[in-house]
Formats: C-alpha cells, sequence, structure tokens
C-alpha cells in the first residue's frame, strides 16, 4: 500500500489523549492489529508510526465501546469475520477486486482515499459477483447493496446464503441463513442462490 | 486472557528421563528431564528438573523450578519460573512471574503483569500494564511498553555493587514508554512517558516526558525534552 498518511504515536496520543499504557493493552488484546505499528528510525531514535486513516477511527471506536464492554468482549466485536482487512478505495478498483463500474456507480461520491471496511468491501464484492454473472441489471444491483449495507450484519460470523428471486419481473433480494430450505410458488423464479460465505472466503484470498 | 483449552482430559504425569508427544491433557507434571514433541496444550504444566517442548505450548497455569525450553510460542494465563526459561517464540498471558533465574523470549513477551527478580531478556517487545523489574544484570530488551514501568536492581547485586567499583546496568533497552517510569541502573537509548523518574545508575540517551520528571544526580542523560 503505498503513500498512506503516518500519524507518529506522540501525536496520536495528543490527538486522541490516550495514554502509553491504553495503547499497550489495547496492542496485547489485538484490539489494534500489529501490522498498523510501523517502526521507523527518525533523528530523535526509532519511533512507531501509525497508517492514520485506520488508526483513528478504531482508536474511536474503542473509546465509545470501552464503558459498555470488557477488551476481550471488545476484541470479539472490532473484528466480526475473524477477519479485519480495511482498504482504500483506489486500492480496490486497482487490484481489481471491485470493478470500475460498481465503484463509480455505487460510491462514485467518495473520495478516493475512503477506507473501507471488510463488511462493506465484501458488500460491492457481492454486487459486482452478480452483476458479472449476468443475472442482475445495475438497477437491481442498487437494492442488494442497501439490503446488504441493512442487514449483512445480522448474519455476522455465520454461513448465510443470499437468494435473487423474480416474479413477473419483480425483483426480490433475501438472506437466508443456510443451511436452510426454501420452496418458492410457481411463478417465481430463483435467478441466483449463491453463498456469501464462499465469497467472503474468495474475498480474504483476494485481500491478502 | 481468553484461551480454548478443551476440559476433561487426561493427566500425564512423567518421572525420570521420557520423551512423549505432546497433545491435549489435563494436568503434566514432570519431576526429571522430560522431552515433549509437537505442540502441547493443557490446564496446568508443572515442572520440575529439565523439560523441553519441541512446539508451541499453551497451559492455563505453568509452574516450573528448574529448566524449561519451548520451540514455539508460550501462551499461559499464570507463569511462574525459577530456573532458566527459554522461549524461540513469543510468550502472552496475563501474569508473568520470574522468581528467580532468567526468562528469555525470542520474540515480543506480553502480559498484564509482570514481576520479574532475576534477569528477562526480550527479542521484540516487552510489555506489561504492571512490570517491576528487579534485576541482576545481562537483561535485554528491544523496546519496553506498559502503564507502570518499575526498574531497580535486585537487593542481592546491590551487595555485591558494595564492594565492587565500577557500576552496573542490569537492563539494556531501545526504547522505554509508559505512563509512570522509575528506572535504576538501565542503560535505554529514548524513555517517552509521563512521569519519568531516572535514579542513580542510569544512561539514556533521550527522555521525552509530559508530565513531570526528575533525574537523579548519579544518572547520565544525553538530552531531554518536554513534550505538550
Amino acid at each position: 500500500m503505498s503513500e498512506r498518511e503516518l500519524i507518529s504515536k506522540k501525536e496520536l496520543l495528543e490527538l486522541t489523549g490516550i495514554s502509553y499504557g491504553q495503547l499497550y493493552r489495547w496492542k496485547r488484546k489485538q484490539l489494534i492489529p500489529e501490522e498498523w505499528f510501523i517502526r521507523k528510525s527518525t533523528f530523535t531514535g526509532q519511533e512507531t508510526f501509525f497508517p492514520k486513516e485506520l488508526i483513528l477511527p478504531r482508536i474511536d471506536k474503542i473509546v465509545n465501546m470501552k464503558d459498555d464492554l470488557s477488551l476481550d468482549e471488545l476484541a470479539d466485536k472490532l473484528s466480526p469475520f475473524l477477519f479485519d482487512h480495511p482498504l482504500r478505495k483506489d486500492e480496490l478498483g486497482k487490484r481489481n477486486i471491485v470493478s470500475k463500474v460498481v465503484l463509480d456507480r455505487f460510491c462514485g461520491s467518495d473520495p478516493d482515499n475512503t477506507v473501507y471496511a471488510f463488511e462493506q468491501i465484501l458488500a460491492y464484492y457481492a454486487v459486482d459477483q452478480m452483476l458479472q454473472s449476468g443475472a442482475m441489471s445495475l438497477e437491481e444491483g442498487e437494492l442488494l447493496l442497501m439490503m446488504l449495507k441493512e442487514h449483512g450484519a445480522k448474519f455476522e460470523g455465520r454461513a448465510c446464503e443470499l437468494l435473487f428471486i423474480r416474479k413477473m419481473g419483480v425483483p426480490v433480494f433475501a438472506l437466508a441463513a443456510s443451511p436452510s430450505e426454501l420452496i418458492f410458488e410457481n411463478g417465481a423464479k430463483v435467478v441466483a442462490k449463491v453463498s456469501l460465505t464462499d465469497y467472503m472466503e474468495q474475498l480474504k484470498l483476494k485481500l491478502t | 486472557m481468553t484461551m480454548a483449552i478443551p476440559a476433561n482430559n487426561g493427566n500425564m504425569r512423567l518421572v525420570g528421563e521420557t520423551t512423549m508427544n505432546g497433545g491435549t491433557f489435563g494436568r503434566i507434571t514432570i519431576i526429571g528431564e522430560s522431552k515433549l514433541n509437537g505442540a502441547t496444550e493443557c490446564e496446568s504444566f508443572s515442572c520440575t528438573g529439565n523439560s523441553e517442548v519441541d512446539g508451541d505450548l499453551t497451559a492455563g497455569k505453568l509452574k516450573v523450578i528448574g529448566e524449561l525450553e519451548i520451540a514455539g510460542d508460550l501462551k499461559a494465563r499464570s507463569v511462574s519460573v525459577t530456573g532458566e526459561t527459554r522461549v524461540k517464540g513469543g510468550a502472552q498471558g496475563d501474569l508473568l512471574n520470574v522468581r528467580g533465574g532468567e526468562f528469555a523470549v525470542g520474540a515480543d513477551c506480553e502480559f498484564e503483569e509482570i514481576k520479574v527478580y532475576g534477569a528477562i531478556r526480550a527479542g521484540g517487545l516487552l510489555s506489561a500494564d504492571r512490570m517491576e523489574l528487579r534485576l541482576f544484570g545481562g537483561s535485554l530488551a528491544s523496546e519496553i511498553g506498559g502503564g507502570h514501568i518499575l526498574i531497580k536492581m535486585s537487593k542481592k547485586l546491590a551487595i555485591k555493587k558494595l564492594f565492587s567499583l565500577h557500576d552496573f546496568g542490569t537492563i539494556k533497552v531501545g526504547t522505554i514508554e509508559g505512563d509512570t517510569i522509575e528506572l535504576e541502573h538501565t542503560a535505554a537509548d529514548v524513555v517517552r512517558g509521563n512521569r519519568v523518574t531516572i535514579g542513580p545508575g542510569c544512561e539514556i540517551g533521550r527522555v521525552e516526558y509530559r508530565g513531570e520528571l526528575k533525574v537523579s544526580a548519579k544518572a547520565k542523560v544525553g538530552s531531554q525534552a518536554r513534550v505538550e
């Protein structure tokens, strides 16, 4: 990842008002991933830097949630898929994870350096895959994206299937915990039935 | 810390000179000299004598009197060791208590609380919320970080020092960062903290502090700066 804006540990503590002790405690509890600690030599000795766009929202989240949850619970919350790999928008396009068509259409207004969480990337990825299969139109993609954004988190950590049904040309999307058996009336046509869990696995491979 | 150790496993007792395969156990008791091949998980691991784990060791409770060598990582809720412990990988857990001897970790050593009477060596970061090191000398860490950090010379070494002319350092560290830092006989490149006390026998390259700084007349500090 190139040209990421870095923030030094000193500036971070000053900006967020947290202490060294807290920072090291959160690191021990793996609330802050090891990869975010970037060591560099400066004229005052070695210093640690963090990717600014990743660390600031993370610290914000921890500070806001730590009163209600224990640190261990928090550790589970922060990486719901046991995997957290936020990525910048321009990286998504450059690495061909999500096609340009989808990016332009659904998040054209976000600046290039917007960072998306894994769940968000997954939503875009699912839309992209469905579009490429030819079963779904761009307008319908919008519906799918809205649903994934709204309800995707409900299946956190569970196997889940995405259903695309059409009846008399009217598109309907559904998320179902798998394995589940669904039977539809005769007029309804199941256009696509894909496993979101598979998408998740594919995406993980592409991101790392 | 959270650890998943399957319950209701058989206990293992090794007496004399033995070699066993690793696996999942309830209690492991070793008296004598033993080698465990492969990753080992257990509720408690107690060893009097020498033992070697050729893989990762995950234990609820780890108690060693004598020598222990771990080829992989160590994960344990509470660790209490007297003697020599060498961990090639990293060490993680809640409480580390070194009652005497040396505790050496190849990578990072991260516990909620660390108490050491003896020596500690960490190839990477040594990190704890509360850290109390009373050292004989020969200790080493590339970084120390945490809430409260206290480093002193052990009483035994203090008596030895009475009869010798030169001052011995007890620990060499690259960077020390913490909220409250109290150091004696410590050599470090950089110390950063909120409240910092640099005691006698310290050699510090640079001190950066936020709240207050006390420097002993018997300490050497290259440069100091208050950070707002």
